[in-house]
């Protein structure tokens, strides 16, 4: 079951290709790849962290799959270390946001998380990461965008994937804060123990990542 | 456990109102993608049920169910007024409420602009409204075959590096 007590963004309209001053659309090779790497025969469970869309939905109305939307960016960027400050805190904190249960064990093989290593604090992140492996098949793909400018959006953006093959990026924010600016050295110390298969510099500014084990 | 054929008895001046032909609630239904019977059975704005839901035909619930929802074959319209907690088992499950609880629909699931879904889906189709606010997991198999105005691409190709491309306004 699920708290009902959190605001949302509406964010299926940008399916239906609605233009907005705030949002645009990017190429994300790197995605693209990883979802035509995809086989219609196999199985697969999917975590979209981003709020739930139509244009996900469709994507992967051709695959079977399970598809997990828990729609928690903002409650996750919550989370401090301060506050949480214990391994079984945070394992309570994602577990109430992200809804898995022991009994509920998930196998994982494809996570969206989109830009939101940029805004989590470095042991929440690594929380994160813990929390995940619980609940991840062992050829799993871990997919995300790092902000390689100096500044970035002070929240995290909202993405949708659109179906003409790119990334919808809608910026939930005007205002900017200082971004971490992680290189590869110092992500794979907050993911370890995932390993970069691939990653590429966009002309937006992001830098597009796959990790895997 | 509750029995429909039961309980329409008892709100039976609900069942008239949506059987009334000139009432135009249902047939405005008509121009979504998923239409719904005029003659469905109702569970009016100020009922409350608590218990197990059965029956043999489309379910409209404007009011307020806990429990769970076992309508096999038939379609469950969560209408805006209604507050559900319960898991649902039907056809077609329209969802313009509030419902926290799993959803198991044979044909499809539709949660519209002013829904609020948190739980589970099963289905081999499911819709998000425009605004449509939804929490939890949907368990898709693959549809045999497009359906019209199906614009997934089969393979996407991206071959264009570092080239974003700003949609015009």
């Amino acid at each position: 079951m699920y708290d009902a007590s959190y605001s949302y963004i509406p964010l299926t309209r940008v399916d239906q290709q609605v233009s907005q001053d705030t949002g645009f659309a990017i190429n994300s090779p790197i995605l693209f790849d990883l979802l035509n790497s995809l086989s219609k025969e196999a199985h697969h469970e999917i975590l979209d962290i981003c709020p739930a869309s139509q244009g996900v939905i469709d994507l992967f109305s051709g695959y079977s799959c399970k598809l997990y939307l828990p729609g928690c960016v903002k409650e996750l960027c919550e989370i401090t270390s301060d506050e949480y400050d214990t391994a079984s805190k945070l394992y309570r904190a994602f577990t109430r946001r992200l809804g898995f249960y022991k009994k509920q064990k998930a196998s994982l093989n494809v996570i969206f998380l989109w830009d939101l290593p940029n805004y989590l604090d470095k042991q929440v992140m690594k929380g994160l990461i813990d929390y995940l492996s619980n609940h991840m098949h062992e050829q799993v793909k871990l997919h995300f965008y790092i902000h390689s400018q100096q500044h970035m959006p002070a929240s995290p953006g909202s993405y949708s994937i659109l179906p003409e093959g790119k990334v919808w990026l809608e910026n939930s924010s005007d205002t900017t804060v200082k971004s971490p600016l992680y290189f590869q050295e110092a992500l794979l110390s907050l993911f370890h123990p995932f390993k970069v298969k691939r990653s590429m510099l966009l002309s937006s500014g992001l830098k597009e990542y796959i990790l895997e084990l | 456990m509750i029995d429909m054929k039961q309980f329409k008895d008892n709100v039976s001046s609900k069942i008239k109102a949506h059987h009334e032909p000139e009432k135009p609630e249902f047939h405005e239904k008509e121009t979504h993608a998923v239409s719904v019977k005029t003659n469905a059975m109702a569970i009016g704005a100020s009922i409350h049920i608590k218990g197990d839901v059965t029956g043999n035909e489309d379910l409209v619930i404007q009011g307020h169910v806990e429990g769970t929802i076992n309508l096999k074959g038939h379609n469950v319209t969560i209408s805006n007024s209604a507050k559900v907690k319960a898991n649902i088992e039907a056809n077609q499950i329209i969802v313009e409420g509030e419902l926290t609880g799993d959803m198991n629909g044979d044909e499809k699931v539709v949660i519209r602009a002013t829904g609020h879904a948190y739980g589970n889906i099963v289905a081999p189709r499911v819709t998000l409204e425009d605004g449509a606010m939804f929490k939890g997991s949907i368990e898709m198999e693959p549809r045999q075959g497009r359906v019209a105005g199906d614009t997934r691409p089969g393979n996407i190709t991206q071959n264009k590096e570092s080239t974003d491309l700003k949609v015009a306004p």
